[in-house]
């Protein structure tokens, strides 16, 4: 039966206790993966790497990890050129930043510029964009990069220009919502009686109420730009070889998966750990900031 | 519903337009067209074809109207991997292995998803539904690719229950089409969900209670039936999904398909066989959602009779 | 409103009194939610008789509304429960029957109108589908053949022009008269011997409620069936019902005869109820209405739960709940829960 009684408020602890009690609401798992996986690899990828990620030795091939009675100095084994699994992870981790990103800010800066102006300006604006949203929505962005490979080839730029074209939507259909509702505000109205220009309105009076929306949505899209990014890579159309991308090294992984499991293994665990702390964390920041924001 | 309609249409052939218009500036706006569309080593003779063919001596708005009219013929050019195959043959020689594994893979992912979703709304909070949501969560962050290689690899190498690829047998089926399925289960799940949570709580279930109904035929009839048409919606995103997870699965599995073809079109720098992929994919999204609108109207009568 | 003007209530006191086809006791229903114990329905008894009518009125969050769900075991899931009491109908206590035997009993033996005929038919499936599915579901033994007929039948009943043509129409087609007439023909649909109207008239326009209620009338004297009436109008109470209990905050306050409540209100509280209802003769600047607020759920109930609001309240009434008391019009089902009635000249008048 559920605690009938109205509970007294906890007598509120100060200092130490109160920082403390903070942290422990914090989703600590997901964050301590992020900064395992991700975010130191990628800052100290020099000194933590044993090995050069890009040559590897050819005597050394398809070593399996030394847990599994490989040699010592291989944790993760070496790949079918002998270099260090362990290390072109580590540095992998660099270019998952890279993309995620380069595509995030990119992406979401034109999305939430045309998104608020669409909000906020109505009309003809308002039309074009949403149109070209739902335009840019209905095409999977792997055609238009399987079409911008087969052009130009796999390029670092390409995948980060595909990703911000996928992103910008996405960013500017919910931003648009949002700041549809705020032009309508008593504060804006007041704010144009007040003669601020449209720009001054928008930039400070509509954009920070969306803030929190831009967060969420920021967090929840990193999971869904590294897999995307993986997916490129492993079909020969994302981040170019010989680069450590997580998604080259599965692809690499795929042919050896007889005898040589973790070559494909261990850094499509990287992904998916990456990719499952950034929604839970996405979804716990939603719950936290933005509880209407249920369609991403 | 004729004006619902004709809206629909409208835009889906605005759609097809662009998806046009994208793919012929690639082609023309990234440098020298003919280098683009022809591999370096290319014949002289070759060149010149190409550059007949898609009128690329003529201004560029000459150029996409000309090209619409290949597009609309179907004339995407010969394949330059496999010379003397016409581009769209190879696409539509394959198309039909691709529909099979994307039906395998919706029919797995509603013959999951929606007991689930029902479950775990009809028992909110119980186990069911709390493993339903980590299912969900698990569902959206496993990449298809490594999954497929894991799945391989457990089940084919290690196992040998089933086949490590290729197309033949229903075995040969089930791991691509659980691998694509899989990404969908999580999201039609999360929408059967709270739709049915929506549904459950309305007052036409309490008077079909009041009537005496049974549960089984509230949930399953009077609720699901109502519960059914928001996740619909969702079923055109759905299949742009199955297109996108056909791709990186049928590398994965070696399944001999469009996904497949236009992989391999990329690496050989085969531009006609892309364009045809790329043209037939957004095509088959395009219309699978004008379909998914036009359903909508007939499942849900409000809209019906508007 | 095409009136009968003066309040006329169409009492059947003079008749020998029918048998007790319901009889609810001490009936408490809680809601157990995250932030509080809600108790709803908190020890409500009252009886129904053959063919009569019983109003249970009071203000929006008074219990009425759960009060008539958990007759039907359809106390609000999974926060609300039956906690105790009796209800006897048929010589059974419905709070001991199965799950399947209170299926049973649903729509057959007693069926309910629900509040708002916007949005209580289910807006996939035709009318016809959903008043076979009635006819169905209640096992009539009507022949497949003749249901359709049935169906048009009912919907004849309850005075729908050109019922054969309706049957195959959607929800959203028709106006919110015709789908109340709709969930009327449902709950009419297997000769039940009671049906509970919850609000049925409040989201319909003032017309359209003067018809409705005629319809729940004539329905009656053809039927024989027994109408519990829920309502927070004291208009339609004195149009509609033979007796009437009056709820507040979980409890039922005031109970008894139509007219002898009318004429002796003997607690303050129907006193209030009844001095806000909009009189057509007379014009009044402002209309009448009870000042404070109901007790919020949840909050701690001590003693009388009108108190704060009543101007007669002492300090005992703040602290202890009254017994019943005689209610002032001397009739032997009038009854009323207030101190005050220990003083046999005392009459609730506003000043």
């Amino acid at each position: 039966m559920p605690d009938a009684s109205v509970s007294a408020v906890d007598g509120a602890p100060t200092g130490a206790a109160a920082w403390w009690r903070r942290v422990r609401e914090l989703p600590l798992l997901p964050i301590a993966i992020i900064l395992v996986v991700l975010v130191i690899p990628a800052i100290f990828a020099e000194s933590l790497a044993p090995h050069n990620p890009y040559s590897g030795n050819l005597r050394a091939r398809l070593q399996p990890p030394a847990f599994l009675g490989g040699p010592s100095e291989f944790w993760l084994g070496t790949d079918h050129q002998g270099r260090d699994m362990l290390s072109r992870i580590i540095f992998g981790s660099r270019i998952a930043i890279a993309v995620a990103g380069a595509g995030i800010l990119i992406g979401g800066f034109i999305g939430t510029a045309l998104g608020l102006m669409a909000g906020y300006f109505r009309g003809v604006t308002e039309t074009v964009v949403t149109r070209l949203v739902d335009v840019t929505l209905s095409i999977p962005a792997i055609l238009v990069a399987l079409v911008v490979a087969a052009a130009i080839g796999a390029r670092f730029s390409a995948v980060v220009a595909i990703v911000a074209l996928v992103l910008w939507a996405v960013y500017a259909r919910q931003v648009r919502a949002e700041s549809l509702k705020w032009a309508q505000s008593d504060f804006v109205a007041r704010a144009r009686v007040a003669g601020a220009s449209h720009f001054r309105i928008i930039v400070r009076h509509i954009l920070p109420n969306i803030a929190n929306t831009l967060i969420v949505l920021s967090t929840l899209q990193v999971g869904f730009v590294i897999v995307f990014e993986g997916s490129l890579s492993f079909l020969g159309v994302g981040i170019p070889r010989p680069n450590p991308a997580w998604g080259l090294m599965v692809a690499d992984g795929r042919i050896h998966v007889v005898s040589a499991w973790w070559i494909a293994f261990f850094p499509g665990l990287a992904i998916m750990l990456t990719v499952l702390s950034f929604n839970m964390l996405g979804d716990w920041l939603r719950d936290r900031l933005d509880p209407k924001l249920t369609q991403v | 519903m004729l004006r619902y309609l004709t809206k629909r249409v409208g835009q889906t052939i605005f759609t097809l337009f662009a998806v046009t218009l994208i793919v012929f500036s690639l082609g023309r706006l990234t440098g020298d067209p003919a280098t683009v569309l022809m591999p370096v080593e290319a014949r002289q003779e070759d060149r010149a074809r190409i550059m007949q063919h898609w009128g690329l001596d003529q201004p560029l708005h000459i150029q996409y109207v000309r090209y619409i009219g290949n597009v609309l013929r179907g004339e995407f050019g010969e394949s330059l991997q496999w010379p003397g195959r016409d581009a769209l043959e190879l696409v539509l020689l394959r198309i039909g292995n691709t529909l099979e594994l994307g039906l395998a893979a919706l029919l797995f992912a509603v013959a999951v998803a929606v007991p689930i979703g029902v479950f775990s709304a009809v028992y909110k909070n119980s186990f069911i539904d709390h493993a339903g949501k980590f299912i969900a969560l698990l569902g959206q962050s496993l990449p298809h690719f490594w999954i497929g290689i894991v799945f391989i690899w457990i089940f084919a190498v290690n196992l040998r229950w089933l086949p490590t690829s290729g197309r033949g047998t229903w075995a040969h089926l089930i791991m691509p089409a659980v691998v694509i399925g899989w990404f969908q289960v999580a999201a039609l799940m999360r929408l059967i969900r709270s739709a049915m949570l929506e549904a459950l709580d309305s007052e036409y279930i309490k008077l079909a209670r009041l009537k005496g109904v049974r549960e089984r035929v509230v949930i399953w009839k009077h609720a699901l039936r109502n519960a059914a048409i928001v996740p619909l919606t969702y079923f055109g995103i759905m299949i742009a999904y199955l297109v996108v997870g056909s791709i990186t699965t049928e590398v994965v599995f070696s399944w001999p398909g469009v996904g497949l073809l236009v992989v391999n079109a990329v690496t050989a720098r085969d531009f006609p066989v892309v364009q045809a992929v790329t043209i037939v994919f957004a095509f088959v999204i395009v219309l699978a959602n004008l379909i998914v609108d036009v359903l909508y109207g007939v499942l849900d009568p409000r809209i019906r009779f508007e | 409103m095409p009136t009968t003007a003066a309040v006329q209530p169409h009492s059947r006191d003079r008749d020998p009194p029918a048998e007790v086809i319901l009889d609810v006791k001490d009936l408490r229903t809680y809601l157990f939610t995250k932030r509080a114990l809600v108790k709803a329905v908190d020890g409500v008894s009252f009886y129904l008789r053959r063919g009569e009518t019983l109003g249970i009125v009071g203000e929006s969050g008074s219990g009425k509304s759960i009060t008539a769900l958990s007759l039907l075991r359809m106390e609000p899931k999974p926060a609300g429960r039956i906690v105790a009491g009796e209800v006897w109908f048929q010589g059974e206590d419905l709070l001991r029957k199965s799950p399947a035997e209170m299926r049973r009993i649903r729509g057959r033996r007693i069926s309910m109108i629900l509040q708002d005929p916007q949005t209580s038919l289910n807006p996939v499936f035709t009318i016809g589908n959903q008043l076979t599915e009635a006819f169905t579901t209640a096992r009539q033994g009507i022949s497949r053949a003749r249901l359709p007929q049935v169906v048009v039948e009912v919907l004849r009943k309850v005075n729908i022009a050109d019922p054969e043509r309706r049957v195959s129409t959607y929800p959203h087609q028709l106006s919110g008269g015709m789908k109340q007439r709709v969930v009327g023909a449902i709950a009419i649909s297997c000769s039940p011997d009671i049906v509970i109207a919850d609000e049925p008239t409040t989201s319909l326009d003032l017309t359209i409620q003067a018809q409705y209620l005629r319809l729940i009338r004539q329905l009656q004297e053809t039927s024989g069936v027994g109408i519990i009436f829920i309502t927070h109008d004291f208009g339609i109470v004195a149009k509609m019902c033979d007796r009437v209990a009056v709820m507040y905050a979980g409890k039922i306050v005031e109970h008894g005869p139509v007219r002898a409540i009318f004429n002796h209100p003997s607690h303050p509280y129907t006193q209030a109820l009844i001095h806000s209802v909009p009189k057509l003769e007379e014009r009044t600047e402002r209309l009448y209405s009870i000042p404070g607020q109901p007790p919020a759920p949840g909050e701690a109930l001590v003693g009388c739960r009108f108190a704060k609001r009543c101007e007669f309240a002492d300090d005992r009434c703040r602290q202890e709940y009254p017994p019943v008391f005689a209610g002032r019009s001397g009739h032997q089902e009038h009854t009323a829960d207030c101190w005050r009635l220990e003083d046999p000249t005392w009459r609730p008048s506003l000043r």
